[in-house]
This record gives structure tokens, sequence and C-alpha cells, in this order.
């Protein structure tokens, strides 16, 4: 009787972390982690992070700052750099510490994307928030929208930073109801990655400049013998390609004023079959996610993918033989995804606080550190006086991303679910069809799904 | 003033509640507490700014209820808990029948049998994706130079990555199973299997005859505890698949995650899913508990 009595106990201690979780242990690192993946807005695995006292730290914060001008206090700063460019951060932020005549000291904290959705939207809800964080333009609506981050309106006043210095869409892209709620920290679209080693295998001379071409192009790169595939697409964590695709089709995702799914076309249709007969024909690779057409990539074993700037610095370490191309146009010409990340600040951050943020924002915002971010990176200038660099000017990689004013165009601008159409309702889509299902059977049910969503927002 | 305390609280009867306090603390704050507001949660509207907090009766349930997801979420989770805790308590309870002797090769082989539960299960999800993953993956590779069959991916077929993830759940996990049946093996008296063999008993008979029933207790208590733990499944499917492919191997925790803690942030709704996942474990342990309890009686 007494074991029956122990066991019911511990049988309802057990179900007692059924609600509570506490039998889970905690998330643990990540099997997918596409170089640089902070700016991907889809489903990423997030890996244990410590959790660097920012609960104290920004306790800290509050009894340290004394100065209006924020002047000599730490503040936080959290990002999901994880790539290589996390480091380039890192030594700009260093570089601020030492130089800025404030005795500011931001304290850097980076961890994956998903780790960093999670804390910061309870730090905020907690009033335990940094004082700055990066996010993306996809995140804007939700964190504006609700009041989680500060508008920043008066940043240009305050700082003497040149608003017109920079590219207008890009600082467009972070207005919510005319407020201006983050100010850019770098843009980008998406581009052409192709291997030049197996190109000239193939006896293919320039990299393809329409999906027609592509599909033509990946059939003779494809070599099953070598486990060697044409082209890959990302059913998740990677970028939304097929948000370009389906654009430069000539089809759209929304109605013009973002309140309805416009999804359902003979022009997306297309677009989904033609992705599909090239699975079928086994020129494109089946299921792969980000993180595993970084690896193919890496092992010289895939011919094209769609990516974002952010893919140059691990092909650089693996001494990959590659070229970057814009991405490949449709029947309406060029399209590509264009992404802003910029600067926010948490709601319930003092004024010294943000005002110390504003110094590092202005800080990043000069010609010299935004030359220096293009030329390190890759990444196209936002400033225009950066632009005008005739160092940046000469810079190959620089040129090719550049492109991104050529084609980028925002996607779901002031939609709070933007990000999450993308990773729960379009991403799936094509994951489907990709796996063999009816495209026009899922156009549908992702319109569907689509309005449900945009119907809440 | 204070031995007057002292001695009250040093009665026997009394004394077990000082010791009790630590463990009762903790209980409330962390398990009791929370599930009370989890129930509380599950009827409101509630996203994790508190922006907009109201009352909503029982709509998050009844959207549970028409969401495609949800569904999914729970089959995949009730599959993943049958079939792996049936495989690992079978497994199990073959090793522990055949390892229970004292000789140094049993001792040795239940010591490394364990090993994979003392790891986190995080470390050995992503072991195992490496392992298997379809271009880097030495799994397949071998598998390839051997047999040929090129075009393995276990985590990413939509076909076999529930199973995968299942068999690396019993593989990390039944060395528990089978530390608890060794010592339910051991407590059975010897004169029982020396009775029997007397009779004539085969090994095959003594197992079915003696060795089960008088294991049922220890039985129970792993089926008991395996089957809520694995209705709760989450670590491995997070770090393995991220509920991929085509949401095949997406949990009901994994779901809850994905709407608590990720965009949306809708804490009302995954409270409510957490609600029902309570139900749902209560539903199927409940049975068990009672059916092998009331055979120990």
């Amino acid at each position: 009787m007494k074991r029956k009595v122990l066991a019911a106990i511990m049988t309802a201690v057990i179900l007692m972390g059924s609600l509570t979780g506490c039998t889970t242990s905690a998330p643990g690192a990540g099997g997918e982690g596409t170089a640089g993946e902070e700016n991907t807005a889809a489903d990423e695995s997030a890996a244990p992070v410590e959790d660097s006292a920012s609960g104290d730290a920004a306790e800290q914060d509050e009894t340290s700052q004394t100065h209006a001008d924020g002047s000599g206090i730490s503040i936080q700063f959290w990002n999901a750099f994880t790539g290589s460019d996390g480091d380039v951060l890192r030594e700009i932020v260093n570089k601020f510490n030492e130089e800025n005549e404030d005795g500011i000291t931001i304290e850097m904290d980076i961890m994956p994307g998903a780790t960093l959705a999670e804390k910061l939207a309870s730090s905020i809800t907690t009033g335990t928030a940094p004082a700055l964080v990066l996010q993306g333009n996809m995140d804007v609506a939700l964190y504006g929208g609700n009041g989680s981050i500060l508008p920043l309106d008066d940043f240009f006043e305050v700082t003497g930073t040149d608003k017109n210095d920079f590219e207008q869409s890009a600082l467009d892209s972070f207005v919510i109801d005319g407020h201006q709620y983050m100010i850019p920290m770098q843009w980008f679209t998406q581009y052409l990655y192709y291997n030049k080693d197996l190109f000239e295998e193939a006896g293919i001379e320039k990299a393809p400049e329409t999906w027609e071409e592509l599909a033509q192009t990946a059939a003779k790169i494809t070599n099953p013998d070598k486990n060697v595939f044409g082209v890959g697409f990302p059913v998740s964590g990677g970028v939304a390609w097929f948000d370009s695709m389906f654009l430069s089709n000539g089809g759209r995702i929304f109605s013009d004023d973002n309140t309805q799914s416009a999804l359902v076309s003979d022009e997306n249709l297309n677009t989904l079959k033609f992705v599909q007969s090239m699975v079928n024909d086994g020129v494109c690779t089946k299921g792969t996610t980000g993180a595993d057409l970084d690896n193919l990539m890496m092992a010289d074993q895939l011919g094209m993918v769609i990516n974002g700037p952010w893919m140059v610095n691990g092909l650089k370490e693996n001494e990959i033989n590659f070229g970057v191309a814009p991405i490949p146009g449709g029947q309406a010409g060029q399209v590509g995804i264009a992404e802003v990340t910029g600067f926010a600040v948490p709601k319930g951050t003092s004024d010294e606080a943000k005002a110390a943020a504003y110094k590092f924002i202005a800080y990043w915002n000069t010609t010299e550190i935004s030359k220096e971010w293009s030329m390190r990176n890759g990444f196209p200038p936002y400033l225009k006086s950066a632009a005008a660099d005739p160092e940046i000017q000469e810079n190959e990689m620089v040129k090719a991303f550049s492109v991104i004013a050529d084609y980028g165009v925002p996607f779901g601008t002031g939609l709070k679910s933007a990000a999450t159409i993308n990773s729960d309702i379009l991403f799936p889509m094509v994951e489907n069809v990709i796996a063999g299902s009816d495209p026009a059977a899922e156009l549908q049910q992702a319109s569907d799904k689509i309005d449900e969503m945009l119907s809440a927002e | 003033m204070i031995s007057k305390l002292k001695e009250y609280w040093y009665r026997q009867d009394k004394v077990a509640y000082i010791f009790l306090a630590p463990s009762i603390v903790i209980l409330f704050m962390f398990a009791f507490i929370p599930l009370v507001c989890s129930v509380v949660i599950s009827v409101m509207n509630l996203d994790i700014f508190f922006s907009d907090v109201r009352f909503a009766g029982l709509a998050n349930f009844l959207k549970a209820f028409g969401d495609e997801r949800f569904w999914n979420a729970l089959k995949n989770t009730v599959l993943f808990a049958v079939v792996e805790v049936s495989l690992q308590v079978v497994i199990g309870l073959l090793i522990a029948n055949a390892l229970s002797g004292t000789a140094l090769f049993s001792r040795m082989a239940r010591s490394v049998f364990f090993v994979p539960v003392v790891c986190s299960m995080a470390a050995i999800g992503i072991v195992w994706s490496l392992l298997l993953d379809g271009t880097i993956g030495m799994i397949p590779y071998f598998i390839k130079e051997w047999f040929g069959i090129t075009g393995l991916s276990f985590f990413r077929d939509s076909g076999t990555a529930m199973g995968t993830v299942i068999a690396m759940t019993v593989w990390k996990n039944f060395g528990y199973t089978m530390s608890i049946l060794v010592v339910g093996i051991q407590a059975i008296p010897t004169d029982y299997f020396e009775a029997a063999k007397i009779d004539g008993a085969s090994r095959v008979q003594q197992f079915f005859w003696i060795t089960i029933p008088q294991l049922l207790p220890s039985l129970g208590f792993c089926l008991i505890t395996n089957l809520i733990g694995s209705l709760q499944v989450f670590d491995q499917v997070y770090v393995t698949t991220g509920g991929g492919p085509q949401r095949k191997t997406e949990t009901l925790v994994y779901y809850i995650y994905k709407i608590g803690f990720t965009n949306p942030f809708d804490l009302g709704y995954a409270s409510a899913i957490s609600v029902l996942l309570l139900i749902v474990i209560l539903a199927i342990s409940l049975p068990v508990y009672f059916k092998m309890f009331k055979a120990e009686e």
C-alpha cells in the first residue's frame, strides 16, 4: 500500500511537470544553423545560451545611470549575429567602447535568432530588456505596433546625423504609423551564388539570368554519380526565395493594401509547377534546409543557391571557387525581397540609456563605420556617402550586392505577421510542393491560411 | 518562547514538516503556482507582451479543436509516445532479464547501456543529426559504401523522420527502464525460480510466469513515467528536426513552444493547448495506473 501511495505521489509530481515544463531540460543546441543566419526570418534552431546575467546588468544600468546625456554608463546590446560578421561587429563595438569620449560601454550579447526572439519578448514584459537590439524590418510592425520598442523620431535631431544621407527606402521600412521605430544597420536582398568549378566542368560560362536558364544550367551541372545537384532551394531556415520567384514571374502574395491574400493565381501556380518539375527531374535538392544547402555548397556538391550576403565569408573560409550574380528574373523582370536590419530601443529603457544607445547608433551610421562594414562583409551600403566612396565602388563583392537598388522590394510592409507568414505558411507550402504535393491544392490552402492570419492583424 | 517553539516543532509528528518544507516550497514555486497560472492564462487572450489582455472564455480551446496543426501535433505525440514507450519497455525488459546477474560482464554491460541516460538530450540530438546527416553524415556514407543505397537523409525525409527520432529516444532512454527492471528482477526471491526449475519449467516459462508477474509494479512504474515523459517530448524534436519535415515530427509541446515563445507569442492559446495536453496525459496514464496498481493488490 505504501508503495502505491509513493507511486501516486511521484506520478502526480511528474504530471505537474506537463504543465510547467520542468521535466524537459533546456532547449538544446541547433541542428541547423546557416552561416550568419541572423537575417533570415524563417525557422531557426537555437543553441543553449548562457544567460549572461542580463537581468543583473539591466539592474545595474538603472543605478549607474546618472548622466542625462548617457555618459559614463553601460548598456546592453543584444543581437543574433552568430556568423563571422558577428566578429566584425564585436570589433566595431570594442572600438566604440575605447574611443567614445562619454565613457559609454556597450556590453554586447550575441545569441541565435530564435533565442533572441524568446528572450527579448519576455525581457520587455518584465522590464529587463537591453537598451539596444538589432531586429529586422519584418519585426517592426509587431514590436512597434504594440509599443514594445520606443519610437526614435528624435534620433536625427538629437545626434545631428544627416537624415538625407540614408536611402529613403531603408528608413521607410522602419516607419509604423508615421513614427521611425528603428534606424538602419544594414540592408540586403537575395542573390544567386554559384560554384565556378562545377560551372566550368559542365562547360557553362556565365550565371543564368532567368529562371528558365537556371533550370537548364542546373540540368547540365547535376551529376548523380558524384552526388552533385544543380540547384537547391531551402524548405526552412533560409531566405524567402519563393517570394522573389513569385513576384518575378508576375504573381503576387498580398493584395495591394496588404489586407488579403493574392496567392492563388496562374502565375504562382506555374511557378510552383516549375519548381516541382526541377525536383522531379532530379536537378534540385529535395527537403533540404538552409543549413543543409550551406553544407552542400561548402562541399562542392551544389551548383547554385539563393542566399544573402552573409554566405560570402563561409564560402571564402572553405576556399570554394564561387561567384555571386543577381537573382534570376522571370516574365515580370528581376525581383528580390529586400530586408533591412535596424537598431531598436526596447520599452522601459531609461532616457540616459537611450541617449547612450543613440550615440552608438550615430557612430554606426558614420561614413567611416558604414564603409568598414561594407568592405569587410560585402553588405551594400545604405548611406549615400558610403556608396559614393571610391574604394567601395571598386570592391567586387559590394558591387555585386549593390544590385539591391535595382531589384530589391520589401515584403509585407506593416504586417505583424509578415515573418510568420513566410515561416509558418509559405515555407511549409513549398516544402510540401517540393515533396510532391499538388501545387494547386497547396496554393489554395496557403492562401486560406494567409487570409485567416491577415484578418487577425 | 524559543524553547517552546523548539519543543513544539521537535515533536515527531511536526518535525517531518520541517524536512518536507524545502521540497514543498520548490514544488509550489515551480509546479503548483505555474500550473494554476497556466489554467488561468488558458482562458485569457494574452500575449507575451501583455498587450490587450482580455478574458477569452473557452475561445482558445475552441480554436484548438479547429486547428489542424493541433490535431497533427496530437497525432504525432500519441504516435511517438505509444511506439517509443512500448519499444523502450520491451527492450529494457529483455535486456534486464539477460543482464540481471552479478557477473562482471553483466555489470559492465549495464553501465554501458546506462551511459546515454545521463547524457543531455540536446547533445545526443546534435551527435545523431551529424551522424545521420544526408550530406555529411557518417552512417549514410557507410550505407552507401557497403550497400550502395544513396540519398538517405533520416531526419529530413518525411517517411523516416519520426522513426528516427523514436529510435534515437529509445536508444537514449532504455537504460533507465533497464536499470529499474534489473532491481525489480533481483528483488524476486530465487526460491520461485528454483521451485519452477524442479517442476521442469523452461527459462521462457519462468520468464513469462514468474518474472513478469513479479515485475508488474516496476513495469507499471516504468510505463507510467515513460508515457508521461514521452507525451511531453520536446528536446529531441527541437534539436534534430525542428518539427519538420512537413510537420511530421511536430509534437504538442513543440507546438506550444512555437506558439507561445516565438511569433505570434500567444501565451493564451499555448496555455490552452498545455491544459489539453494535461487532459490527454491523464486520459492515457490514469487507466494504466489503475490497471497496473490494481494488479499489484
